[in-house]
C-alpha cells in the first residue's frame, strides 16, 4: 500500500490467482452442464441442452427446489424480524448481556453436524415427526438468526440516537420514532440481512440432512443425485440455482436503495 | 462501547424483545446439545436409547482406535486446512481493503458468487477436474510433463485440504476483510513515515490491529473444517475420511445414538478447546461483534 | 541563509485535475515555515508530497542539494506530525514514541533514554507507560509530536495538528510549539486553514490558491503587503471593494464603486484609469468618529450592528449601494460611549495610505 510497484504486483497477482481458484469449479460445472455424456466428467462428448430438459422436467427436482425456496423465504423472514428485535434490544446495557451474546454466538460455534443431529435427537425423543416446515424450519432459523444480529448489530450500534431523541422532542411516540425514523433507516441493514438469512437456508445441507425424512430441500435432492446418478443433470440444476441467486440479487440491489 | 459501569446495571431487566429470540435458541440449541450430552451416558437399545446410565459408550470411545484416530487426524487435517485458508485469505483481503468503496463491494459480491451454487455440487466438481480425466492431467499430459495421468490429486488428504479451502475461503475473507477496512490507513502512513518498511508495516501495524477479525476467520474456518462431512465424503476416499463421517451412522443404519452422541461430544470438545485457546488472546465479543 | 528544502516546479495532477501546479520554493534552514489556504488548495497534497506518500507528476524535491523523489516516505529524513494525530492504539505512550527509532534499529537502552528525553520537551513527562486511549486531545497532538521528533529529522512536516483541538488549547499549543521549535532548532512545515495561527506561529507564511502559491513572505509583509486579491482577503479580516479607477481633480485616482460612492486611491498605486480593482482596508485601520486629518478617505454611513467581543468590538456600517464595512474598535471605546449605537449616521475614515488595491482577476 505504501509505494513499491513490486508489492503492488505481488497482490494483485495473488488476488487474481484466488479468483481463478474460486471459479474453476464453477466455471467446470458450467461448461460440463452441456457435455453430451452420461457421466459429470470428462472426456467432451458434444454440446447438448438435454440436461437442462430433464432438469427442468423433473419432478422430485421441482420439488425440491420449491421447498427450499419456501423454506429459505420463512427463515429468511422469521430471523429478520427475531435478529433486529435482538439487535435493538442490545442498545441498552443490561444484566446478563455477555451471557445472552454468548447465546447468540453459539450457534456459530457449534459444528453444524453436531446441531443436526443433536437436534434430531430432541425430536425424536419427544415424539415429534421429521417435517420440513416444522424441525428443519427450526433447525434453519436457529441457525440462521445469529448471523443476521451480527449483520444488523454494527448499524445499530453506530446508530446515532439524537435522531430519535429529536423526533420525540417533535412529538413522535416511541412506536412512531420506530417505524417513521429508526427502521427506515436500518432497512438497507435489515434487508441485507434478510439476503443473507435466505442464502444461508437456501444452501444448508448438514444439519437439514437430519431433519427432514421425504421431503427434500434442494441441496439434499442434489446430494443424493451426486451420490446415486452423477450425471451432468447435477452440474445443470447447480448451475441454474446460481443463476436463479443472482436473478434474485440483481432484482435485490435494483429494489433496494441504499 | 459504554463503559464498565457493571454495577449500575446489574439491576436493569433485559428487555422483553430479547426473549422470543432467546427463548427460541435456549430450546433449540441448548436443550438439545444437553439432551446429547445426557444420551451419550445412557445405553443404546433397540430403536433408540435406555435411561441407563452407563459410560460404556465413552469406553467404547477410548479403546477402539478408529475413534480416537480420526479424531487426531481431523483436528489435523482441519488445523492445516485452518492455516492456509487465512494465509490465502489475507492478502486477498488486504488487496479488496486497498480498493475504493464501491469497488470493494463489487469484489465481494464477485467472490460470493461461487457460495451460490450449491456446496455439494461445487465440491463434487474437483472430481472432473482432479482426476485421472480430468482437466489438469489434461493439461500436464498435453504439456509433456507427464507421459500418464497422475492419480495424486483425488481421493486423498490433499483432496480434502483443497476442498475445505476451497469451501471456507469466503468464510476466513469477509471478517479479515471487515477488520482491515476499519483499519484506519492513517497509522500505516505513519508507521511509514517512521522508517517502517512494508514488511515491518504489516507485522506492527496491519496484522495486530486487524487480528480480530483474522482471529474471528481462525474460529469460523476451523470449527467448519473439523466437522467437515461432505468434503471428505465426496473427495477423501478412503484415506481422506474424517470424524463427521462416522456420526450419521451411527444414527441411522450403525444404530447406537448413544455412541454417536458420545463421539459427538468429543467434536464439541476439540471445538470448544480451540475457541478457547484462540479467544483467550482477544475477548470473542471484539471477534465478533466489534472486530 | 541556506535552503534546506527545495521545491522546484512539483505538480500533481490527479486525472485531468491539477491539485498542485507547478510550485518552486525554498525553505530556510530552520525557519518555522507556514503553509495557508482554503481547503482544496493543494497545501496538504504538497506535504504529503514532501513526506513521499504521494507521487508528484512533475517537479523536484531537493533535501540538502540531494533529489528524494526516489525514496519512500520510511527512507526520507523527513517526519510528519498527522492531523488526526495516528497514535497506534495498541501501543503505550512509550512505544509509540519509541516506534521510528525501532525502526532504525536504535538500541533499547538509548530509546529509552531519548523517550524520556523528548516527553521531557512536550512537557509529557512520566506518560510512558499510559495508553493512548486515555489521553486528551492536546496530549495525544503532543505524543504524535514526541514522536516524530524524537527521529531528529532535517524537516518536521505538521499537518493541520491543531485543528481537532479547542480554542483554548489551542492558543496554547500554538505557543508550545513555537517554544519547541526554538528548542529543537528543526525546520518546521506547517499546514493550516486558519490564518490567525499562521500569523502567530510563522516565520514565513506560503498563500496557496487553486494549487499555487500567491504569496510567500514573512508574517508582517503578507499582513501588510499581500501580493494578491486572495492574499489580501484571506490573510486577517478586509474591508473588499470592487470598483472601476477613474482620474478626479487633476492627477488623483479615484476608484467609483456604484453610484456615488468614491474611493481615493493612495498616491503610489500603479494602476490606471479604466481598470477594474479590487481594493482592501483592514478593520483595525478604520477610526469611527469626527477626526479628519489630511490624507484620509472618509465616507458616512448607518450603524447596523455592534458586537462585543471582549477584547474589541466589531462595528458593522452600512454604506449607500449596500455595502457593508466592518472597523475594529477597542473595547474601551466602547464603554467610553465613543462608538455609536446601532441605528446612528457616523462619519467614518482611515488613511488612504493604508487601502490596497489590485486589479481586478478573472475568478
Amino acid at each position: 500500500m505504501i509505494h513499491r510497484p513490486v508489492r503492488f504486483s505481488l497482490l494483485g497477482l495473488h488476488a487474481a490467482a484466488i479468483l481463478v481458484f474460486l471459479y474453476l469449479p464453477v466455471v467446470t460445472i458450467a461448461v460440463l452442464s452441456f457435455n453430451d455424456s452420461t457421466a459429470f466428467a470428462l472426456p467432451w462428448q458434444g454440446f447438448t441442452t438435454r440436461w437442462y430438459a430433464r432438469a427442468i422436467a423433473n419432478p422430485a427436482l421441482l420439488e425440491a427446489f420449491r421447498n427450499s425456496v419456501l423454506l429459505g423465504v420463512g427463515t429468511g423472514t422469521a430471523a429478520m424480524i427475531l435478529g433486529t428485535a435482538m439487535a435493538l434490544a442490545f442498545r441498552v446495557p443490561f444484566w446478563g448481556k455477555s451471557l445472552v451474546l454468548g447465546l447468540i454466538l453459539l450457534p456459530v460455534m457449534t459444528p453444524p453436524i453436531v446441531h443436526g443431529v443433536a437436534l434430531a435427537m430432541f425430536w425424536r425423543l419427544n415424539d415429534v415427526p421429521l417435517s420440513l416446515y416444522g424441525s428443519a424450519f427450526v433447525g434453519h432459523l436457529s441457525f440462521v438468526m445469529p448471523f443476521v444480529f451480527l449483520t444488523i448489530f454494527p448499524r445499530i450500534h453506530r446508530f446515532d440516537r439524537s435522531i430519535e431523541e429529536a423526533a420525540m422532542d417533535l412529538g413522535a411516540s416511541r412506536i412512531a420514532t420506530f417505524w417513521r425514523i429508526t427502521f427506515p433507516l436500518m432497512r438497507p441493514g435489515i434487508i441485507a440481512s434478510g439476503v443473507l438469512a435466505f442464502t444461508l437456508s437456501f444452501d444448508e445441507f448438514m444439519r437439514t440432512l437430519f431433519l427432514t425424512s421425504q421431503e427434500l430441500t434442494l441441496p439434499l435432492f442434489l446430494w443424493s443425485m451426486v451420490n446415486n446418478d452423477p450425471s451432468p443433470q447435477s452440474t445443470a440444476v447447480a448451475t441454474l440455482i446460481a443463476l436463479f441467486s443472482l436473478g434474485c440479487l440483481a432484482v435485490w440491489t435494483r429494489f433496494a436503495s441504499r | 462501547m459504554a463503559g464498565k459501569r457493571a454495577s449500575s446495571t446489574a439491576w436493569v431487566l433485559p428487555p422483553l424483545k430479547l426473549l422470543p429470540g432467546t427463548a427460541f435458541l435456549v430450546l433449540f440449541l441448548v436443550v438439545p446439545i444437553a439432551l446429547l450430552l445426557v444420551i451419550s451416558f445412557w445405553r443404546s437399545s433397540f430403536g433408540g436409547v435406555k435411561v441407563d446410565w452407563t459410560l460404556v459408550n465413552y469406553e467404547r470411545l477410548l479403546s477402539r482406535p478408529i475413534y480416537l484416530e480420526l479424531m487426531i487426524k481431523s483436528t489435523r487435517i482441519a488445523f492445516t486446512a485452518t492455516v492456509l485458508t487465512i494465509l490465502v485469505a489475507f492478502p486477498f483481503a488486504w488487496w479488496i481493503a486497498s480498493k475504493p468503496p464501491r469497488r470493494r463491494a463489487q469484489l465481494v459480491f464477485l467472490v460470493l458468487i461461487p457460495f451460490w451454487t450449491s456446496y455439494v455440487v461445487r465440491t463434487f466438481a474437483w472430481i472432473p477436474l482432479l482426476g485421472n480425466n480430468g482437466v489438469i492431467n489434461y493439461v500436464l499430459l498435453r504439456l509433456g510433463i507427464v507421459s500418464e495421468p497422475l492419480n495424486i490429486f483425488l481421493f486423498n488428504q490433499f483432496t480434502v485440504h483443497l476442498g475445505l479451502l476451497y469451501v471456507y475461503l469466503p468464510y476466513a475473507i469477509l471478517p479479515i476483510l471487515l477488520s482491515l477496512e476499519r483499519l484506519d490507513r492513517n497509522l500505516v502512513y505513519a508507521a511509514a513515515d517512521l522508517g517502517a518498511t512494508p514488511f515491518q508495516q504489516l507485522r506492527r501495524i496491519i496484522i495486530p490491529l486487524s487480528m480480530p477479525g483474522i482471529l474471528g476467520g481462525t474460529i469460523l474456518v476451523f470449527i467448519l473444517s473439523i466437522s467437515a462431512y461432505v468434503t471428505p465424503a465426496l473427495l477423501g476416499g478412503t484415506s481422506g475420511i474424517m470424524i463427521a463421517n462416522v456420526i450419521p451412522d451411527l444414527f441411522g443404519v450403525g444404530m447406537n445414538w448413544p455412541l454417536g452422541a458420545a463421539v459427538s461430544l468429543l467434536l464439541i470438545v476439540v471445538t470448544i478447546a480451540w475457541i478457547w485457546l484462540i479467544g483467550s488472546r482477544v475477548g470473542l465479543r471484539r471477534i465478533f461483534v466489534e472486530g | 541563509m541556506t535552503a534546506i528544502l527545495e521545491i522546484r516546479g512539483l505538480a500533481k495532477s490527479y486525472g485531468e485535475i491539477p491539485a498542485v501546479r507547478e510550485v518552486s520554493f525554498d525553505v530556510r534552514r530552520g525557519e518555522f515555515l507556514c503553509i495557508i489556504g482554503s481547503s482544496g488548495c493543494g497545501k496538504t497534497t504538497l506535504l504529503r508530497m514532501i513526506a513521499g506518500f504521494i507521487d508528484p507528476s512533475a517537479g523536484d524535491i531537493r533535501l540538502d542539494g540531494v533529489s528524494i523523489l526516489s525514496q519512500p516516505p520510511y527512507r526520507r529524513p523527513v517526519n510528519m506530525v498527522f492531523q488526526n494525530y495516528a497514535l497506534f492504539p495498541h501501543m503505550t505512550v512509550g512505544q509509540n514514541v519509541a516506534f521510528g527509532m525501532e525502526m532504525h534499529k536504535v538500541d533499547a537502552g538509548e530509546r529509552r533514554a531519548r523517550t524520556r528525553e523528548v516527553l521531557e520537551i512536550v512537557e509529557l513527562s512520566g506518560f510512558e507507560d499510559r495508553s493512548v486511549s486515555e489521553l486528551s486531545g492536546g496530549q495525544q497532538q503532543r505524543v504524535a509530536l514526541a514522536r516524530a521528533l524524537v527521529l531528529k529529522p532535517s524537516v518536521l512536516l505538521l499537518d493541520e495538528p491543531l485543528g481537532a483541538l479547542d480554542q483554548k488549547v489551542r492558543r496554547r499549543m500554538q505557543v508550545e510549539l513555537k517554544r519547541i521549535h526554538r528548542e529543537v532548532g528543526i525546520t518546521f512545515i506547517h499546514v493550516t486553514h486558519d490564518q490567525e495561527e499562521a500569523l502567530a506561529m510563522a516565520d514565513r507564511i506560503a498563500v496557496m490558491a487553486d494549487g499555487r502559491i500567491e504569496q510567500l513572505a514573512d508574517s508582517l509583509e503578507v499582513y501588510s503587503k499581500p501580493a494578491s486579491p486572495f492574499v489580501a482577503g484571506f490573510v486577517g479580516e478586509a474591508n473588499r471593494f470592487t470598483g472601476t479607477v477613474v482620474s478626479a481633480e487633476g492627477s488623483r485616482l479615484v476608484l467609483k464603486i456604484g453610484e456615488g460612492l468614491v474611493l481615493p486611491l493612495p498616491a503610489t498605486t500603479e494602476l490606471a484609469a479604466g481598470m477594474r480593482v479590487e481594493a482592501f482596508v483592514r478593520p483595525e485601520h478604520i477610526r469611527i468618529g469626527p477626526a479628519e486629518l489630511p490624507e484620509m478617505t472618509i465616507l458616512a454611513g448607518t450603524v447596523r450592528d455592534v458586537v462585543f467581543l471582549g477584547e474589541s468590538a466589531r462595528c458593522y456600517i452600512g454604506l449607500e449601494g449596500g455595502v457593508e464595512v466592518m472597523a475594529t474598535a477597542s473595547a474601551e471605546s466602547v464603554t467610553n460611549g465613543e462608538i455609536p449605537c446601532a441605528g446612528a449616521r457616523v462619519r467614518f475614515g482611515w488613511k488612504t495610505a493604508a487601502t490596497i488595491a489590485f486589479p481586478a482577476v478573472a475568478r
